[in-house]
């Protein structure tokens, strides 16, 4: 008998359908993987089999666990969670109370199992499962790392030795080397313990490597499922094969003529730190921190540069004072033979250089049309004639393949993808010489990355552009830039072509980021 | 918003209904009362209420109805002008603090512990002390009181709106701190304020009521609820209709201004704004 049996379940938002008809089977001990790009209704399906659906939503359809139709009571529902169910959720610090060490919460979660007799060995046990020491049971979720914060829920959600755990994007907010860790801690646990797992991730290869039977989701429907390795080598779908194109990421070369070295660098930065002080009145009680330290490097015009290392590292301090967001502590920085130190960097040099951010949700002003959050920029140039300024927005809109009648639209009425196409446009509308792009890709869907990086090689081919990439997703460093630095505590500790770096790694950081990479889903 | 958005929260409806006809009676009174208010009979005095007067009369013969209209204009025009000078003066200070932030956040922020170490009474004493009793001074006191709440709640809202990529964008684009604050924060945190505003307008007409009751505002001739419940207190025993009545107006008021504000906060919220798809789609 499956341990988890849904029955054309639809759930709906006032009339709005987010999931429809979707019937799934999990057995026991099954690894069963949900993919899907955000919006296609996989989080609403995993909260539905623990009962924890927002009270707005409308459901129909069944949903059996163990053979028995979840119970309608909300006491027997959070019985049946409390001990047959755990949840991994996706943000560990929202998901941990911030007043409980986090041996607190996983006491309670032993409590709430019934179980209290055994926990004076339930608890290192657990700890020792997940792999935290036992120093780490005073702690507060604040005093621990991103990657330490998972496994203390993975702790909790393991308490009461549930049948069935459900992890929701249980790695996304983590950097790549932790994602690793962690994903493979999971497959570890399930493996022993034989537990059924629910893993919903829109990274195709995570469910690759995690799972044994995958369903894939799109716009609430179950367009395919089977075992993973069926699913992979003979995809049905239309949709699956564009998830699957889009996982390999093909290197973007561009014309040898396009890098042009001819001798001065565009941007060169010399010796720069940038030291943040913390404890306020105190000065002297917390040592500084020196985020960016001591970083000398130069970009030639037309070169594409990516910086890479793990959260925390100071790649995003780094160019933060490169576009003039930031001041230097010591150092200075020359652009195009100016030199500035951040924040003191003048107009017309401001123009020349750009920032693409991460997150295209919040790079657009709510309250104001596309047409004038993409005019904002052209401050800079003084005062243009109003026939110019339309010009340069048709330019810029049109050239990131965008038609010119949306700059009178607002900012949500565009998808992930197209704000960050926008979010381009806005970066070129001053004809700049480099771009910064922040984790230009890694808040957009798989199936537009690619668009979005062809886009971006497009452009520098045709503006002749200069990059500066900061990224920690080596696949998609190794498909776009020429040269790569990886970054750590501050300080620059290897750097070369991409295809020599990745393939002999001299720096231990280096090695481990390689070896964190997720296999290659065999076509 | 929208008239849709309002169907779905009935108790805004209501509430802005109300307060809306509240404003209406006291706005009509400018042109058209029943009876003139100054005029003074007292041989029609304590009469209860009948068709000619349909609240009755006062200790003085005057028309209670046309008493309670001219108040009600009083008590919305003395905190609206306290609600305009606390947006006036508190919003720009409020999102100065943010887009300068340091020296100036701190000044701001101890200027407003300064202001709310005292109460508006307190401030009105002061001025009516300096100046005399009158509308004007429960003006400027009322407005000093609300400076602080406006400047905090300006504060509060644009620190959320600063982190915003957004606003690095415009400081990419060599916006300076001032046109920051106008183009993108203030725009931003408009919803806060109508919501804030709504609240502070029914406490300035509950502080209105009670300067103009212990005698620091609105004078005689001129009239307000909180006069008017003045007069009314020394008959308490005698004539409990001439307290009940403004006494009343004031809690209606209020009620429904308090509801609008808690509805306008519901309906605007942006967490809400998604009709709930937002939380665990995807």
């Amino acid at each position: 008998m499956a341990l988890v049996e849904i029955d054309h379940l639809t759930i709906g938002f006032d009339g709005r359908k987010a999931v429809s008809h979707l019937s799934l089977r999990i057995e026991r001990g099954d690894r069963f993987g949900i993919i899907g790009e955000s919006g296609s209704g996989k989080s609403l399906t995993a909260l539905s089999i623990a009962g924890l659906l927002p009270d707005a939503a409308q459901v129909s359809g069944h949903i059996a666990f163990d053979g028995t139709p979840l119970p309608d009571s909300e006491q027997a529902m959070a019985r049946l969670r409390g001990k047959r169910i755990g949840m991994v959720f996706q943000e560990p610090m929202t998901a941990l109370n911030p007043l409980m060490t986090i041996g607190e919460q996983i006491e309670e979660a032993i409590n709430l199992a019934g179980i209290t007799e055994v926990m004076p060995l339930a608890l290192p046990d657990l700890l020792d499962e997940v792999g935290l020491a036992a120093g780490h049971v005073g702690r507060f979720p604040h005093q621990l790392s991103g990657g330490q914060r998972q496994r203390a829920m993975i702790a909790m959600a393991l308490a009461s030795q549930p049948e069935l755990m459900i992890a929701d994007e249980p790695t996304s907010a983590l950097d790549a080397i932790t994602q690793r860790t962690v994903l493979d801690l999971i497959t570890d646990i399930c493996k022993r313990r034989h537990m059924t797992l629910l893993f919903i991730s829109h990274d195709i290869r995570a469910v690759a490597a995690l799972c044994d039977r995958v369903g894939v989701m799109r716009a609430g429907e179950l367009v395919e499922q089977g075992d993973t390795g069926d699913v992979f080598r003979a995809p049905q779908a239309d949709y699956t094969r564009k998830l699957l194109a889009a996982s390999q990421m093909q290197r973007r070369d561009r014309p040898a003529a396009a890098t042009q070295a001819d001798g001065a660098p565009l941007l060169r930065i010399e010796n720069v730190s940038r030291v943040y002080r913390h404890g306020g009145l105190w000065p002297w009680r917390d040592a500084p921190v020196r985020a960016v330290d001591g970083v000398s490097l130069d970009i030639a015009a037309g070169e594409c540069v990516a910086l890479v290392g793990p959260s925390g590292c100071g790649k995003t301090t780094l160019a933060r004072m490169i576009v003039g967001l930031d001041d230097v502590s010591a150092g200075q920085l020359v652009f195009d033979g100016a030199a500035y130190r951040g924040r003191n960097l003048p107009p017309l040099l401001r123009a020349g250089l750009s920032l693409v951010f991460q997150d295209p949700f919040s790079s657009f002003d709510p309250r104001m049309t596309i047409g004038d959050s993409l005019g904002e920029p052209l401050h800079l140039l003084g005062r243009l004639s109003r026939a110019e300024h339309e010009a340069r927005l048709a330019e810029a809109i049109e050239a990131v393949g965008l038609s010119v009648a949306m700059l009178e639209r607002y900012p949500h009425e565009f998808s992930g993808g197209q704000r960050q196409r926008l979010a381009i446009a806005r970066a070129l509308v001053t004809r700049p010489r480099l771009v910064v792009l922040d984790e230009p890709v890694s808040a957009l869907d798989v199936s537009v990355r690619g668009d979005v990086l062809d886009l971006l090689s497009r452009l520098q081919v045709e503006h002749g552009l200069t990059y500066l990439i900061i990224s920690h997703d080596l696949d998609m460093v190794a498909a776009m830039a020429d040269r790569v630095l990886v970054m750590e505590k501050g300080q620059i500790v290897e750097e070369g072509a991409p295809q020599r770096l990745f393939a002999e790694p001299q720096h231990d950081l280096t090695k481990a980021l390689m070896a964190a990479r997720l296999p290659e889903i065999a076509a | 918003m929208n008239w849709q958005q309002l169907g779905r929260h009935p108790s805004l409806a209501i509430g802005l209904m109300a307060a809306t006809l509240f404003a209406l009676l006291g706005l009509v009174s400018l042109w058209w009362t029943p009876f003139p208010i100054e005029q003074i009979s007292i041989a029609r005095r304590f009469l209860g209420p009948a068709t000619e007067h349909w609240l009755g009369t006062d200790h003085l013969g005057r028309d209670m109805f046309s008493l309670v209209m001219r108040g009600t204009l009083t008590s919305f025009v003395v905190a609206g002008l306290g609600v305009i000078i606390g947006i006036g003066v508190g919003v720009p200070l409020g999102l100065a603090a943010v887009a300068w932030g340091g020296m100036v956040e701190w000044l701001v922020l101890r200027l407003s512990d300064i202001t709310f170490a005292f109460p508006a009474v307190i401030v009105a004493i002061l001025i009516a002390a300096l100046f005399g009793p009158g509308e004007i001074n429960a003006v400027i006191a009322i407005g000093i009181f609300n400076i602080p709440v406006f400047a905090r709640v300006a504060r509060g809202g644009a620190l959320a709106i600063a982190t915003q990529d957004y606003v690095a964008a415009a400081r990419l684009a060599g916006l300076g701190n001032a046109a920051i604050a106008a183009r993108h924060l203030l725009p931003n945190i408009m919803s806060l304020l109508i919501v804030q505003g709504t609240i502070q307008l029914s406490l300035g007409i509950l502080a209105e009521a009670g300067l103009s009751y212990i005698g620091l505002g609105t004078q005689p001739p001129a009239t307000s609820l909180g006069l008017m419940l003045r007069d009314a207190q020394s008959l308490f025993l005698i004539h409990p209709w001439l307290s009940v009545v403004p006494g009343l107006t004031i809690v209606l008021i209020v009620i429904a201004l308090n509801i609008s504000g808690d509805g306008l906060r519901d309906a605007i919220d942006p967490r809400l704004r998604h009709e709930g798809l937002n939380h665990g789609a995807g």
